[in-house]
């Protein structure tokens, strides 16, 4: 059997609002193994971001277990989830928030900043990451001076020049026009045939299909597997 | 959203991303110097990309320091130029100046006056300790020559005077004891009075009229300046005997200066001298003295005192106006940080931890403030000695400031950028990724 990256147990988040509890994950178990390809979908409000918060270990759950790549990461510390952040995960956002005045080789290399130790090939990584996303040469450009797609490939670099172990991404497709999108999800699936492990959020069946599996959630529950 | 004071808040566990208060976590792992020095470019970069907001930070710090090094150093420059002066005319430390008249210092005088006699000066001068008196009349005048009227202080001095002061002629001679002797109507000018009644005719040999009475012109003196506004050049110098008897009709002397044998203690002197003159004027307590007696210091401490007082309140502005520009930073940082909240999540995203954040806005303002402040202090040393080429006023930068501004600014900037630093290092990254 593959190795489980992700683990979750009777995973709850609740948000107060006054005296009132509002609960928005609602007891989730999911497991992810190594080299899987997972789309979560779901209604808007379903809770999808709020528990790719949680995969990402930018949030922590109220109750529930989550182990990450081995670690239990539910009763960590912020400094620790930081940690956790820069050497395990790699994250794609829909607004893909590229430092504005970074070029995209300064932006690719921003999580080696945090790095304990930051490898001696950090900007050759990083050059191999953007050639890899066909950004080759395009290194020295701001990304006001790149495409949405571009920007987003740029993005994709930053998430992977770590190796992260888990690749989230929260409707990465959403800025896109259909052709940029196809070619994002593309990368996205030749990564996963290459062996990353990952995790992606869409409302959008056709790009869900990229996936090798899909979930839906609802009400902060998941609903169906397929 | 801030995620602060929302009323909606996520139950954590108490442990977490946002939960941690610290924010000095950073310090716990070591940075290599390549890690800090990769993030200290990350603050320029981020500094280059706000200019703007920078510009009005390191302002404010600029004019509050530049304010602040210009009233110290001319402060202190008048200070010292005022020390130096009365060096000059030898009335440094080892020497006094009897005034007549009791009261309080540079008063009006509070007892009689008229008693302090050259009895008195024959009695000082039997002094061992003493090295040399000089006794004085004074009053003011107006000097004429041709058209030229100036109200001038008129000294009636003995031809010790100008040893004692220190003070050369540079045209002709002094008074003698010849001139003293037969009350001879001569005078010596002040270098600034010479220049005022002739300007560039030879005065040697001129008459200058005095309360009606012709002068005939022996010499001009050495130019020395002024103490504070206390022009020294404006004098015409008579013998003491003329002016006794030819211009002021009385006896009695104004002052008496008293020049120590060097290493003699001023204040035992002092004691000695005014018990002396209590005795010789039978004054017993407690009965007010009839006379004053007045060291360098005390003329030092008056002259310097009223611009002292100024300074010290033109520095208390300066310094209120570094706390306002501490409140421009604190103000511009908040918005920096709001401008940039979803780039401190995604920083947090890809590993930063609070300390990092914490850090990292920290830097910024403390760099900024430390800029300011240097800027401040050679732009504000710049213009301290433009002012003085261009005015009588001397500026001398006291040493302590060189080290005090530019501490004080960064100190302002490390005060005024805690608050948004900290701010920064809360922000929650989910919320701020939305
Ligand atoms: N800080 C918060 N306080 C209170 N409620 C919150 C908070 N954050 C999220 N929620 C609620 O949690 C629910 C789930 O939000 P979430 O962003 O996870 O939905 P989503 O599935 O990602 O929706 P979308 O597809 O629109 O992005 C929503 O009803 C939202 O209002
Ligand atoms: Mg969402």
């Amino acid at each position: 059997m593959a190795r489980k990256i992700i683990e979750t147990v009777d995973l709850w988040k609740e948000y107060s609002l006054g005296d009132q509890v509002i609960p928005v994950l609602r007891g989730i178990n999911l497991v992810v193994e190594e080299g899987e390809f997972l789309a979560i979908m779901g209604p808007s409000g379903a809770g999808k971001s709020t528990l790719m918060h949680i995969l990402g270990c930018l949030d922590v759950p109220t109750r529930g277990k989550y182990i990450l790549d081995g670690e239990d990461v539910s009763l960590m510390n912020d400094t620790h989830l930081s940690q956790v952040r820069n050497r395990k995960l790699g994250f794609v956002f829909q607004a893909f928030y590229l430092v504005p005045w970074a070029t995209a080789l300064e932006n690719v290399m921003l999580p080696f900043l945090y790095a304990d130790r930051s490898p001696k090939d950090a900007r050759e990584r990083a050059v191999q990451a953007l050639t890899r996303m066909g950004m080759g040469d395009r290194l020295k450009h701001k990304p006001s001076e790149l495409s949405g797609g571009q920007q987003q490939r740029v993005a994709i670099a930053r998430a992977i020049v770590n190796d992260p172990s888990l690749l989230l991404a929260d409707e990465p497709t959403g800025n896109l026009d259909s052709a940029s999108s196809r070619e994002v999800m593309e990368i996205f699936q030749e990564m996963n045939g290459e062996g990353r492990t990952i995790v992606l959020i869409t409302h959008d069946r056709e790009v869900a299909a990229y996936a090798s599996r899909r979930i839906m959630l609802k009400d902060g529950l998941i609903m169906e597997e397929g | 959203m801030t995620g602060e004071g929302q009323g909606i808040e996520a139950k954590g566990r108490g442990q977490g991303v946002g939960e941690e208060v610290d924010g000095l976590s950073f310090l716990s792992h070591p940075l290599s110097f390549k890690g800090a020095s990769r993030r200290v470019s990350q603050v320029f970069k981020e500094m280059k990309a706000s200019l703007l907001g920078v510009f009005f930070m390191t302002l404010g710090v600029v004019i509050s320091v530049v304010a602040i090094t210009v009233i110290a150093s001319l402060g202190e420059g008048t200070r010292i130029k005022i020390t130096e002066i009365l060096r000059e005319v030898n009335f440094g430390s080892n020497a006094f100046l009897v005034f007549a008249g009791g009261g309080k210092f540079f008063g009006p005088a509070e007892t009689r006056k008229d008693t302090l006699t050259m009895g008195d000066v024959e009695a000082m001068a039997r002094f061992d300790f003493v090295h040399g008196v000089s006794p004085g009349q004074f009053a003011f005048f107006p000097v004429s020559y041709g058209g030229e009227v100036h109200r001038t202080r008129v000294n009636g001095v003995l031809p010790q005077w100008a040893p004692l002061a220190n003070w050369r002629v540079v045209e002709g001679r002094f008074i003698t004891w010849r001139d003293e002797r037969r009350r001879a109507k001569v005078a010596v000018l002040g270098w600034k009075t010479a220049r005022d009644l002739f300007g560039g005719e030879d005065p040697l040999g001129k008459f200058v009229k005095v309360s009606g009475v012709l002068f005939r012109v022996v010499g001009v003196l050495e130019r020395k300046g002024a103490v504070g506004r206390h022009q020294l050049d404006t004098r015409v110098v008579i013998p003491l005997s003329t002016c006794q008897r030819r211009i002021l009709n009385r006896d009695w002397l104004d002052v008496v200066k008293v020049v120590l044998v060097p290493g003699v203690d001023v204040h035992e002197a002092r004691a000695k001298v005014a018990e002396l003159l209590r005795k010789r004027h039978r004054i017993r307590p407690p009965h007010p003295d009839d006379f004053r007696i007045i060291t360098p210091e005390q003329i030092i401490a008056f002259l310097t005192k009223a611009s002292q007082t100024l300074t010290l309140m033109l520095l208390l502005i300066g310094a209120i106006a570094l706390v306002v520009s501490g409140i421009v930073i604190t103000n511009i940082m908040l918005a920096v940080i709001t401008e940039r909240q979803s780039i401190i999540g995604l920083r947090r995203a890809l590993g930063a931890t609070k300390g990092d954040i914490m850090f990292h806005y920290s830097f910024f303002s403390l760099l900024v403030s430390l800029v300011g402040g240097i800027l401040g202090l050679a732009m504000g040393l710049v213009l301290a000695s433009l002012i003085s080429r261009f005015s009588p006023i001397p500026a001398r930068a006291p040493w302590y400031l060189l080290v005090a501004a530019p501490l004080f600014a960064l100190f302002i900037g490390g005060i005024f950028g805690i608050h948004p630093a900290r701010r920064a290092a809360a922000l929650h990254p989910v919320e701020v990724l939305k």
